[in-house]
């Protein structure tokens, strides 16, 4: 029955079957040089088998010189209704059967009842007439075949021990007979083996009480496994919550505080204001001149804070007050520019209490400070709103009025300098044409005068109106720049350190002597000693032969000397004496 | 305490077992034996190796016996070799079903029969016999499943075209001798719903058109007194009784009558 009806067809079943004999030839070989190789092993191994081989037509033979080779017969034992399985634990599971008292064990059932047809009446009361027809063509129809499930492929629940006893989850593992076959072999009796085949296998496992992560879960976490979280930073944030809380209450009280403060200063800054409208007064295009006033002004406000921050520490709010133009895209820089003096006022007083906060702790107050200053800032403009609309009014005024009178730049900054000057004088709305009596007004001024020239000659610096904003902006916010750093320079190095030295040098010298770092004397030994508790040795130490001048033997002298003065407490940490002195 | 069907009888627990595994060429010889003696065990406890040397050898007349899979003589002489567990605690239970309900969907009894204590697999002592088996077995193995055939006629489609189907026939032929439906006298309509409405409670339209063999408009009008229709998800589009004509009793009554 073989084809020979296409000829390409039997040349490939030809050489197919070439090649099938070629395997074949290979098998061969190969299961010869295996069966040599097998001799080979016989030989090695051959006294001892063959020995055992050789007892049961000998008696006692050459080696059951000791105890004889005992003989059992197998029976198979094939019973269709008992079928043997294997249960399977986890290797070192400890699971000890021999100890099992009590055991309950059933299919679990629970997946099948899902795949349950719902129950509906085949007669009577909720039954349908033929719908059963229906749905077999239904499935017909449309291809479903519903697959069933065994019940002898169904995990088992076993129960150890009762209640709170232990439990598993037995699973089969199917292809177990498939390959080769288990037989189970108990001895029984007397010299008999009965093997009985084994049905199937279970591993069983610990039933999995705990929620574990699905699969969608765990991929989350596995993908956090590399991140390093920065422990530093959270810790800052916890804290900085803490102290908003905190700081919430003495904010409210400080609020009140700084309007009263608003109230005094009232008169001054309005003034300063008006001032700049009558400035622009000649200005083609207001709403820029505004924004570029705001630049000059915020250098104004920063002369006038160095003064006002030796007054009172929460003065600078007061100097918030501003036209409506001022807050368009200016006020991070504001206030940006506020926060570092703020902050290092507080750095200031900080200093000078004492408490010699250190790192994410000095950072924390200050972005604290700042949060608190940005929320009093705003609150303070709303305030100062109000009253500048009022002040608006008369401004606009003479603006009309002095356009026409003002002509030059050197005019502009003359006519400034008047009209503030008569401002404070008192002579509102009238200022554009009597200029000189305002002069000589402004003389008299006393404080306000000294600080509305200066702003009006920075004012005068500025580029002509039609020179573009950006220019005059960039300009300004250089000059910031300039005069913050300077500011820093001088405020930053010089007074703080000094203050701090200050206090420090104060409490360490209750009796003023002049106390020299390096030189070995009472007060340098005491300022060590209270410091924190040291041994004498980390004490001499401190006293390097090289700085004081003095060799070791003079220096143990001088301080033993000055121990005993002292008389300093004696502390035992870590098996070591510790002197220190109570401050 | 009362025996439930899931319990394990823990009785054998202590019983020490072998699972030992075989080479499907000794099983199918030992499974053509009904219940007897397939060979002999020696077991050889020597004084200094740690485990018993066991030699099984197969019986005689098995040997030699066809097991009907192709392979004739088994080799005869077989090593035990005792494995231990490794630590990995095993047991073998048993399910004993009942004779009237073998292969039911019921467990049957359970019960404990002991703990693996050794392993052992089944070796072949390598000898003429056992090459011979060898070869046989590569060769089976060897054999293509598939192999071509030459078919002196040509395989062709069964399935032709037909114009009008033999069961289209057929129902049009029933529909022609059943003539058009005619209006029966609407009591005798109302009984045979009723009776159909005792075994079920929803019907299709369709159904009780062909149970009762009245035209559909007619019987449309019949329902309306009697039936309601239901338009909703559970037994959509069927026509069941107004409530004042139902007495369902559970199905009991309807039991009886069907």
């Amino acid at each position: 029955m073989f084809t020979s009806s296409c000829t390409s067809g039997s040349i490939d079943i030809w050489k197919f079957g070439a090649t099938l004999r070629h395997q074949c030839f290979d098998k061969y070989i190969f299961s010869e040089s295996y069966k040599q190789t097998n001799k080979q092993n016989n030989k090695r191994q051959g006294g001892a088998r063959m020995a055992a081989q050789s007892q049961p037509s000998g008696s006692g033979g050459l080696q059951g010189g000791l105890q004889g080779p005992e003989e059992f017969t197998v029976k198979i034992q094939k019973n269709p209704l008992k079928k043997y399985n294997v249960m399977r634990f986890a290797a070192n599971s400890k699971v000890d059967m021999s100890a099992w008292k009590e055991a309950n064990m059933e299919r679990e059932t629970s997946t099948m009842d899902i795949y349950k047809d719902e129950t509906m009446p085949e007669y009577g009361e909720g039954s349908e007439y033929g719908r059963k027809w229906r749905e077999q063509a239904r499935q017909k129809k449309y291809g479903i075949n519903k697959t069933k499930l065994k019940l002898e492929d169904q995990p088992w629940l076993l129960k150890v021990g009762g209640k709170g006893g232990k439990r598993f989850v037995g699973r089969k593992e199917g292809g177990i007979n498939e390959a080769s076959s288990y037989f189970v072999f108990r001895q029984t009796g007397n010299k008999t083996f009965e093997a009985c085949p084994v049905e199937s296998w279970y591993n069983f496992t610990p039933q999995i009480k705990y929620k574990y992560l699905n699969e969608e879960e765990a991929e989350a976490e596995f993908e956090k496994r590399h991140k390093v979280l920065n422990y530093f930073n959270i810790m800052m944030k916890k804290r900085l919550e803490n102290k908003d809380e905190a700081e919430t209450e003495g904010e409210t009280e400080k609020n009140v505080s700084a309007r009263d403060d608003l109230k005094v200063r009232e008169g001054d800054e309005s003034d300063s204001d008006l001032g700049g409208f009558s400035d622009d007064s000649d200005n083609e295009a207001e709403g820029k001149k505004e924004k570029a006033k705001t630049a000059k002004k915020k250098k104004d406000t920063k002369g006038q804070k160095k003064k006002k921050k030796k007054q009172k520490g929460s003065d600078d709010e007061a100097l918030e007050d501003s036209d409506e133009g001022d807050y368009d895209g200016r006020e991070v820089d504001y206030m940006s520019d506020e926060d570092e003096s703020a902050s290092e006022e507080e750095v200031d007083k900080s200093k000078v209490d004492g408490t010699d906060l250190k790192g994410v702790d000095q950072e924390m107050e200050m972005s604290s400070s700042e949060e608190e200053e940005e929320g009093e800032g705003e609150k303070e403009g709303e305030a100062a709103e109000g009253e500048k609309t009022t002040e608006d009014k008369p401004a606009k005024k003479e603006e009309s009025d002095s356009s026409s009178s003002e002509d030059s730049d050197v005019d502009l900054e003359s006519s400034a300098l008047f009209m503030q000057d008569k401002k404070e004088g008192k002579l509102k709305g009238k200022q554009g044409r009597s200029k000189k009596s305002g002069k000589a007004g402004g003389k008299t001024g006393s404080k306000g005068t000294s600080r509305s020239g200066s702003s009006s000659s920075s004012r005068a610096s500025t580029p002509a109106p039609d020179g573009g904003i950006g220019s005059t902006l960039a300009a300004a916010a250089k000059k910031l720049e300039q005069q913050k750093g300077t500011k820093r320079a001088a405020e930053g190095d010089s007074p703080l350190p000094k203050k701090a030295r200050h206090s420090r040098s104060h409490d360490g010298s209750g009796s003023g002597t002049p106390t020299s770092e390096l030189g070995l004397t009472e007060e340098s030994v005491r300022r060590y000693l209270m410091r924190k508790p040291m041994t004498a040795k980390d004490l001499l130490k401190k006293f390097p032969t090289g700085k004081t001048g003095l060799n070791r033997d003079q220096t143990v002298a001088k301080v033993t000397e000055i121990l005993k003065k002292l008389n300093p407490e004696k502390k035992t940490i870590n098996g070591k004496i510790h002197l220190w002195l109570k401050s | 305490m009362a025996k439930k069907s899931s319990d394990l009888d823990c009785k054998g627990s202590s019983n020490n077992l072998w699972l030992v595994k075989v080479p499907k060429y000794m099983s199918n010889k030992w499974m053509t034996v009904e219940d007897g003696e397939v060979g002999t065990l020696k077991i050889n406890r020597r004084p200094g190796a740690p485990k018993p040397e066991v030699i099984f050898s197969l019986k005689e007349e098995l040997a030699q016996k066809d097991d009907g899979k192709g392979s004739s003589e088994a080799p005869r002489e077989h090593k035990f070799v005792l494995s231990g567990t490794a630590g990995q605690p095993m047991g073998v239970f048993s399910q004993t079903s009942a004779a009237d309900e073998a292969g039911s969907s019921s467990n049957g009894a359970l019960s404990l029969e002991g703990k693996v204590a050794h392993r052992v697999d089944c070796r072949p002592v390598g000898g003429e016999n056992y090459m011979k088996l060898k070869k046989l077995q590569v060769l089976d193995a060897m054999t293509p499943m598939r192999t071509t055939m030459q078919l002196h006629r040509a395989v062709t489609n069964n399935y032709k075209p037909v114009s009008n189907h033999a069961n289209n026939l057929e129902v049009e032929r029933r529909k022609k001798e059943d003539g058009k439906r005619s209006r029966a006298d609407p009591e005798k309509v109302q009984e045979m719903l009723f009776s159909a409405f005792e075994k079920h409670q929803y019907y299709n339209i369709k159904d009780l058109v062909e149970i009762t063999k009245q035209p559909i408009q007619y019987l449309k009008e019949v329902l309306k007194e009697i039936a309601t229709y239901n338009l909703k998800a559970p037994h959509k589009n069927t026509w069941e009784l107004k409530p004042e004509y139902r007495h369902y009793k559970g199905g009991e009554t309807l039991m009886e009558q069907s």
